[in-house]
């Protein structure tokens, strides 16, 4: 009788870590979005998506992928630490604004004065008109040392609906001090 | 621009941006196999490199259905990161001293050779 309790508890304990192995990718997947909502609201979609491809090129088995992400979740109080710095930075910048706005083209961009960045906005462009918009005021203000897309969704008033917005900050070599 | 504080860390994801070119991408995955880096540790130093203007991020340009897997964030070297790497490179250098030390020689009289 009793080789048969240690056949049934061999087999269940093989059907349990099977079971739970094939849980592994989407655990891994959940503690990454929930990683990625500890970070500055900002950057939360870049990181999660950026997470989620890396988990999926991993080389190795489910024991690798847990192992991987629970290191990335270690690391994600300090990254917090280091976006939310930079954000309050730019935030710092930016409540020094006495640039106007500027158009070029058909979008409106601010120019930050006495600092290093052009901050444009280019909300609710697709993709290839945001890359079109950063290259035409790279062209006006030289070399271009920094890039920093955040996308998020902003609410719609009385619509009820989110739009994709889409906010860069380009980052020059020397301080921009002429407008268009 | 933020200021970056050089760690050895730091200097160990420097040195494999410096090794690539400004012209090469890499993507997080890549950087850790080449720098020993675990996860963890990886993502906060990126971020404080592309804070500080070393490095640039953006997405691959592939359409995810194409290649069969999620767009990857690549990661790619500055004019400015060259220059303010190599300069951090070379501070460490001077900081470490001479790592060209020689072993101790046997000493020929343990041998009765002297």
């Amino acid at each position: 009788m009793t080789i048969v309790y240690w056949a049934f508890g061999i087999l269940a304990a093989a059907a349990v870590t099977e079971e739970f192995l094939g849980w592994v990718p989407a655990l891994c997947r959940l503690v990454l979005r929930r990683c990625a909502n500890r970070l500055p609201e900002h950057s939360r979609s870049r990181y999660q998506e950026e997470w989620t491809a890396e988990l999926r090129a991993l080389p190795g088995g489910p024991i690798s992928m847990l192992i991987w992400t629970g290191r990335t979740r270690a690391g994600v109080r300090q990254l917090a630490s280091v976006l939310r710095q930079a954000h309050e930075h730019r935030q710092t910048i930016l409540d020094g604004v006495v640039g106007q706005q500027f158009t070029l083209d058909d979008f409106d961009y601010y120019l930050v004065a006495g600092s290093y960045e052009v901050m444009i906005d280019i909300t609710a462009l697709s993709p290839a008109q945001a890359l079109e918009a950063e290259r035409l005021v790279t062209a006006e203000y030289g070399e271009l040392v920094g890039v920093d897309r955040a996308e998020f969704l902003e609410p719609e008033p009385d619509e009820g609906i989110y739009e994709r917005s889409v906010w860069t900050t380009l980052i020059f070599a020397d301080p921009p001090t002429c407008a268009s | 621009m933020t200021e970056l504080r050089i760690t050895v860390q730091v200097l160990k994801v420097i040195r494999v941006f410096l090794a690539r070119g400004l012209e090469d991408r890499t993507y997080g995955l890549q950087l850790m196999q080449l720098t020993g880096l675990k996860s963890g540790t990886l993502y906060p130093i990126l971020a404080r490199l592309e804070q500080a203007g070393w490095i640039i991020s953006e997405w691959e340009a592939v359409k995810p259905s194409d290649v069969g897997r999620p767009r990857r964030r690549n990661y790619k070297l500055t004019g400015a990161g060259q220059a303010a790497g190599l300069e951090a490179m070379q501070e460490y250098r001077q900081l470490a001293g001479p790592t060209t030390a020689q072993p101790p020689r046997p000493r020929l009289t343990a041998w009765g050779l002297a």
